[in-house]
């Protein structure tokens, strides 16, 4: 360039000021004030700095983007201000709105963008996959009206809605990956001792015909219908045998079996069928449906505050039995949730706590051990539980608070109690703040 | 009436902060031309939210922060304009945007219509505007609204 050739025979102005990224990071920089803005964006794609390359960079200074032909010196760039750098979307395409249309109606399919902390805590758990990226495009997650307005959850979904979503096609496609996956089913087998010395277990779960039972809806439906008829007898008993110690929680999410054998005083939770830890009670341990349909036994309390249970209602003391709030694996699907639009939006990684109340809430809390019984033992998946969730809540809710303050809340404290009730979903909050 | 924080004030404050990028991180803000003295004609930029149609775009705005003009009177002044800060700040966007506070035409906010910002007050700034109007863009009932080319602009 002549500019220069013709600068660089004088001492060259020097301006030194500072670069911040979007990913909050932040360099000083000096560079001759006759350099070009592409210079610029050449140095900070060095390993030294950003390491994204120059086209992908965008840099606004003081309200201005900075074009790359321009020299620095025409911002008049003040020693010590800054510049933000913002990287353009080259390898992340913008998903196009359309994509999601073949979702079946009333189904949002989880949002895009999903974060990447969502699988955090779960390792080793294949079903982590399933917050992941990989399902974002067709795995359609329940719909927001099963939830309450503050993205708590409120009456899990009756067999209808589930088999809804199991006609889904996509449901289809996802479920069917899961139970392909090898490392899924061994999971399932490991984390249960009566499946772990059956050689056969690997086959049966398997086999087509099982897996026809996992996604059909009728099935489904069948099953849900037997459970009614079942709950006042066989369930009903073996949870009365078993008190639930610590029991205080009187919500509705909180039934203990006992209430939830009141047809349909909550809706049966067909959840239960693939996530309850330890599903099904000793008592229906012969009965291959009621242990299907496991919700019943809403023993869902964390380690913390119940004993293990040592020999209740038939529990082998197997760790999917130790109480209800052993992680599981959909559960942490569901509390992991998608970002944006979703009920579930910025839920951090599930917390033992927030677990807790996750499986109160849709019934999945397994009384006893799943006594070999091949759908208990589906229903047994559990894996170890993650990490948990430690951070201090202004990390934690970060984005959320910042969006608060954006909006006006400047209540430290108010905001994150309002964040913890609504689970971090800024919307709920504000609904809480405002009422 | 509370004392009103005199013009230059307020705006070298404002300046400051866009410049040295203290304040928030997903809007900028700066004069348009260094050398204007009056400080009337000022730049700023909105990062589309994530998540939202906006998403990876830039949005230019210009800002134009009003000098009291003795001469202009309206209906509430008067004895006339009193200039910014007692005056809102006129904003237009200069990239075309589709949001219910934009005037198609003219990329000319209606603040009123701008929650965060409906009633103005001296205590509000520029960037507080822009800030309100990436909130806006964010919002469930637009982030999915159908938007311009990217890169359009108005014609000014």
């Amino acid at each position: 360039m002549a500019s220069e050739d013709t600068t660089a025979t004088e001492t060259e102005p020097q301006l030194s000021f500072k670069v911040k990224t979007s990913s909050d990071g932040n360099h000083s920089i000096t560079m001759s004030a006759a350099a070009s803005v592409l210079d610029l964006k050449n140095k900070l794609s060095g390993d030294d700095y950003e390491k994204v390359p120059a086209e992908r960079q965008r840099l606004i200074y003081s309200g201005r983007v900075m074009k790359n032909e321009d020299p620095l010196s025409k911002y008049n760039i003040k020693t010590g201000n800054t510049i933000h750098m913002v990287k353009s979307a080259a390898s992340n395409p913008a998903q196009t709105p359309s994509s999601g249309a073949a979702a079946t109606g009333g189904v949002p399919r989880a949002a895009a963008g999903v974060p990447t902390n969502m699988a955090a805590g779960t390792a080793n758990n294949p079903l982590a996959g399933l917050t992941g990226a990989r399902y974002a495009g067709h795995m359609a997650l329940p719909g927001a009206e099963m939830f309450g307005a503050d993205g708590g959850m409120g009456a899990p979904p009756n067999e209808d809605q589930m088999a809804q979503m199991l006609d889904d096609p996509n449901v289809q496609q996802s479920l069917n990956e899961a139970l392909n996956n090898p490392a899924m089913i061994d999971m399932m087998i490991q984390s249960v001792p009566g499946l772990r010395d059956n050689p056969q277990a690997r086959q049966m779960l398997e086999s087509p015909e099982f897996r026809q039972m996992m996604t059909n809806p009728e099935t489904l439906r069948q099953a849900a219908r037997m459970q009614r008829v079942m709950q006042g007898g066989g369930m009903g008993g073996a949870a009365g045998g078993f008190p639930a110690p610590g029991v205080t929680d009187t919500t509705p999410g909180a039934n203990n079996a006992g209430t939830n054998a009141t047809p349909n005083s909550q809706p049966p939770n067909p959840f239960a069928m693939f996530g309850a830890p330890g599903a099904g009670a000793g008592a229906a341990g012969g009965n291959p449906f009621a242990a299907l349909m496991g919700g019943g036994g809403a023993f869902g309390r964390t380690p913390a505050q119940t004993p293990p249970a040592p020999g209740s209602a038939g529990g082998q003391g197997t760790p999917s039995a130790e109480g209800g709030a052993a992680p599981n694996p959909f559960g942490s699907m569901f509390g992991g949730g998608g970002a944006g639009g979703n009920p579930f939006a910025g839920m951090p990684p599930p917390t033992p706590e927030q677990m807790q109340q996750a499986l109160q809430m849709m019934g999945m809390g397994g009384a006893g051990g799943p006594g070999g019984n091949l759908f208990g033992n589906l229903g047994g998946a559990a894996s170890p539980p993650p990490p948990a969730d430690t951070r201090p809540p202004e990390e934690q809710y970060a984005d959320q608070l910042r969006q608060l303050n954006d909006m006006g809340f400047f209540d430290f404290d108010r905001n994150v109690a309002a964040l913890r009730r609504s689970g971090g979903s800024v919307q709920g909050a504000i609904e809480q703040l405002l009422s | 009436m509370p004392a009103v924080i005199p013009r230059p004030f307020k705006l070298l404050e404002e300046l400051e902060e866009g410049e040295k990028g203290s304040g928030d991180t997903y809007t900028s803000l700066g004069l348009a031309d260094g050398d204007d003295m009056q400080m009337v004609n000022w730049n700023g930029t909105i990062l589309g939210p994530p998540h939202s149609v906006h998403e990876n775009r830039i949005y230019s705005l210009r800002i134009i922060a009003p000098l009291p003009n003795p001469n202009k009177k309206t209906a509430q002044y008067p004895k006339g304009t009193p200039g910014y800060p007692v005056e809102r700040p006129e904003v237009y966007f200069v990239n075309q945007i589709n949001l219910p506070c934009v005037n198609p035409e003219t990329g000319f906010v209606n603040q009123e219509q701008l929650a965060g910002v409906e009633n103005w007050s001296q205590n509000l700034s520029m960037s507080r505007i822009l800030i309100a109007l990436r909130n806006s863009m964010g919002l469930p009932a637009n982030k999915k609204r159908p938007q311009p080319a990217e890169g359009s602009t108005y014609k000014q």
